[in-house]
């Protein structure tokens, strides 16, 4: 345990698979209440982060907390406090809505009634005569705030989400975004991996720009419009390819 | 954590419409294997008590004849069923069902079921201890063929790791749910089966009966769990479903049906069986111990002559013919043991080569104990045909005593009645105790045991480790 007041931190976290570097030292603290958006392109290290503090990695050097818990040395409890949502958020397609969170709420451990639950989907934005049906027949949309009901109802510290909004339509996409600003409010902590820039803007409270494993820019999303945020990212992007950022920013 | 993914996947298990076809299969092949077994037992059972009755009244309505005449003409001794013959007929329907017990002559078992069985029967058995070594594996592969590599396959494994499962929680929660549905499935089967043996059964019930169900139960128990444990090893070593099924697949073709078949026909090209007519020609030597040895007959003579202090055998206290008719049945009894142990030998031999490929599959160490339990393997059959000869010899030497102590030596034929015949109680065999024969099964309870430690620990070890690559491969 760490004396830390973050839900999730990382302290000069790497990772290499042989040669590669997919994540290097990278420095991250997100405290409860706050939305962090790791924004980069495919093999930026996002969800090698994200993995990471999952603890389905096992870090070369520094190390991931959760909690103040050290990830690597206690993985299980660790995850006991986080809640994940993947791009697709996999669900048992023969079990119900209803009857999906209430397995995972098992597994936390908690036995809350079927009206918990159903009130927990409903939170999460399900409508009603999906909860009794089978999760085969739902959309991506509708799984995915299956899966936010399940993290509500892990009541977990920290959340984390990997390209969770890909996919979905702008309505879904908007309404998924609102919930996790909502579990943000209700002083979760967020980390987010993702390619949406406006979506990022809308949701994140910081956005780290992540290239080729390192995270070379934190910046507050009160202080930049998403156009700003474009604009540096894009920049950023330019340097990885071998231009000058300041260049590619003016 | 454990019991939740237990009660997950036994309400997945039962949604699939797959495991509702599967249960259908099984209550219809158990109702055929029933009925196949009752309309067989009932048709021995009729055979069997219209012979016994026949044999006796033949025996007492001889009439008056000389007892020797009447050794030759003798009885049968009949084998009782064994009321769990209905669910394992074992080696029933190919050991003999009845010991002619003559004169002179330790007769193998008669009257085999498969001689009067047609082609087709040879190849249908469907017997429900066939279902529970042969068929239900394929069920059980079936029904766990996903368990794991659906998981995989559909992301939920990861989503499981995510909240927090470990791998040794969720090989425990994947075993504890094919156990429960495998072992509540077959234990109802079993219940049914069991009432059916015992209900239809036309003896008394005994309580070694109920012992053998008991073990019946235990080893069918030990041999589904490990089927199960090999299903969710094999199960964790694939990504989809398909892939483990297929794999499964040829699982259960080599173990269950052609492991056991090899087994069988390994051991009788290493260790043939005997010609029949060479068998017959040795018991017929055997036979015919004392009657070739002159020296022997003639130093007899005279050990009998000297001990009732006569010098001829006209003046001898007892019938010599009578005598020498008993003599020479005691001197054929070692040879004729030598024979058959050679047989018993041989047969071992067969068993002992089969033995080592029960290291490859435990059908076979589970279709030997089913066998034993059920009182229906060569042991059993050993035992009556034993049994058989000890009466024999009794009942031989009671009649050769009667003729030499009354016959007198005066040349006067000489004969008894039903009188006689009434002092001969039936065969009545009573089949060796579970507790009795157990030590013969010792050794394959064990290996058996030894199978199921080593299947959990396959299973095990391969479950965390799909489950570690699992997360690795994020």
């Amino acid at each position: 345990m760490t004396s830390t007041s973050n839900a999730l931190e990382a302290k000069a976290l790497s990772k290499t698979f042989g040669k590669t570097v997919a994540l290097d030292k990278l420095d991250l603290a997100v405290p409860a209440g706050e939305v962090v958006c790791l924004l980069g392109a495919n093999g930026a290290g996002k969800t090698t982060t994200i993995n990471l503090f999952l603890g389905f990695l096992e870090p070369s050097n520094g190390a991931a907390f959760v909690d103040g818990i050290e990830v690597a040395k206690a993985p299980f409890d660790a995850r006991k406090r986080l809640a994940y949502l993947p791009e697709s958020v996999a669900l048992y397609p023969k079990l119900t809505g209803l009857e999906n969170i209430a397995f995972f709420d098992k597994l936390a451990g908690r036995e809350r009634s079927a009206a918990e639950l159903s009130g927990l989907l409903n939170a999460a934005g399900l409508p009603e005569e999906a909860h009794h049906r089978r999760t085969s027949t739902y959309s991506k949309g509708m799984r995915q705030k299956v899966g936010i009901a399940i993290a509500m109802a892990r009541e977990a510290r920290a959340l984390l989400l990997d390209e969770p909004l890909s996919g979905l339509d702008p309505s879904a996409a908007n309404s998924l975004g609102e919930l996790i600003c909502r579990l943000r409010d209700d002083g979760c902590a967020v980390l987010m991996a993702t390619h949406d820039i406006f979506r990022a803007k809308e949701i994140g409270n910081r956005i780290g720009i992540m290239m080729q494993g390192r995270l070379v820019n934190l910046l507050d999303t009160e202080a930049l419009d998403a156009r700003e945020i474009e604009q540096i990212y894009l920049a950023h992007l330019h340097e990885a390819n071998g231009g000058d950022p300041a260049e590619r920013a003016a | 954590m454990s019991s939740a993914i237990v009660k997950k996947d036994l309400l997945v298990l039962r949604r699939e419409s797959l495991m509702k076809a599967l249960l259908a299969v099984i209550l219809l092949l158990l109702a055929a294997s029933l009925a196949a077994g009752m309309q067989r037992e009932q048709v021995f059972d009729k055979e069997k008590a219209a012979a016994e009755l026949t044999d006796k009244a033949v025996w007492m309505n001889q009439g008056d004849r000389n007892p020797h005449s009447a050794a030759h003409f003798s009885r049968y001794a009949f084998r009782p069923a064994s009321p769990l013959a209905l669910i394992d007929p074992g080696t029933s329907d190919f050991a003999g069902l009845a010991v002619w017990m003559e004169a002179h002559y330790q007769d193998p078992a008669v009257f085999r079921r498969a001689e009067d069985g047609g082609e087709l029967s040879r190849y249908t058995q469907l017997t429900p201890a066939f279902l529970l070594l042969t068929a239900a594996p394929l069920l059980v592969f079936l029904m766990m063929s996903a368990s794991i590599a659906g998981e995989r396959e559909d992301g939920t494994l990861r989503q499981l790791l995510a909240a927090g499962v470990s791998g040794k929680q969720f090989f425990r929660g994947k075993l504890g749910a094919g156990l429960r549905l495998t072992m509540t499935v077959f234990t109802l089967a079993f219940l049914i089966l069991s009432a059916f043996a015992l209900l239809t059964t036309p003896a008394a019930v005994e309580a070694d009966a109920i012992v053998r169900l008991i073990g019946l139960f235990v080893v069918f128990s030990v041999y589904l769990a490990i089927c199960v444990a090999v299903a969710l090893g094999v199960s964790a070593l694939f990504r989809t479903r398909q892939a483990a099924f297929l794999a499964l697949a040829g699982v259960w073709v080599l173990a269950a049906v052609l492991l056991p078949r090899l087994a069988a026909d390994v051991g009788t090209s290493i260790h043939p069986q005997p010609d029949a007519r060479e068998v017959s020609s040795q018991l017929r030597a055997a036979s015919y111990t004392f009657y070739e040895d002159k020296e022997r007959q003639e130093r007899i003579e005279q050990d009998l002559l000297r001990e009732h202090g006569v010098a001829t055998v006209e003046e001898l206290p007892v019938n010599y013919a009578a005598f020498r008719l008993q003599i020479s049945e005691e001197l054929s009894i070692p040879e004729f043991e030598r024979v058959y142990s050679g047989l018993e030998d041989r047969y071992s031999a067969q068993d002992n080569t089969a033995r080592w490929f029960s290291l490859l599959t435990p059908a076979i160490t589970a279709a030997k104990l089913s066998r034993g339990i059920a009182g229906t393997d060569r042991a059993h059959q050993h035992a009556f045909t034993t049994a058989a000869e000890l009466h024999r010899r009794d009942m031989i030497k009671l009649l050769n005593e009667d003729y030499m102590f009354n016959a007198g030596n005066d040349d006067v034929p000489y004969t008894a009645d039903a009188t006689l015949w009434a002092q001969f109680e039936d065969f009545e065999h009573q089949p060796p105790t579970l507790g009795a024969a157990f030590g013969a099964y010792v050794k394959d309870v064990l290996l058996l045991l030894a199978w199921l430690a080593a299947a959990l620990v396959f299973a095990r070890s391969v479950v965390v480790r799909a489950v570690r690559h699992e997360v690795r491969s994020a």
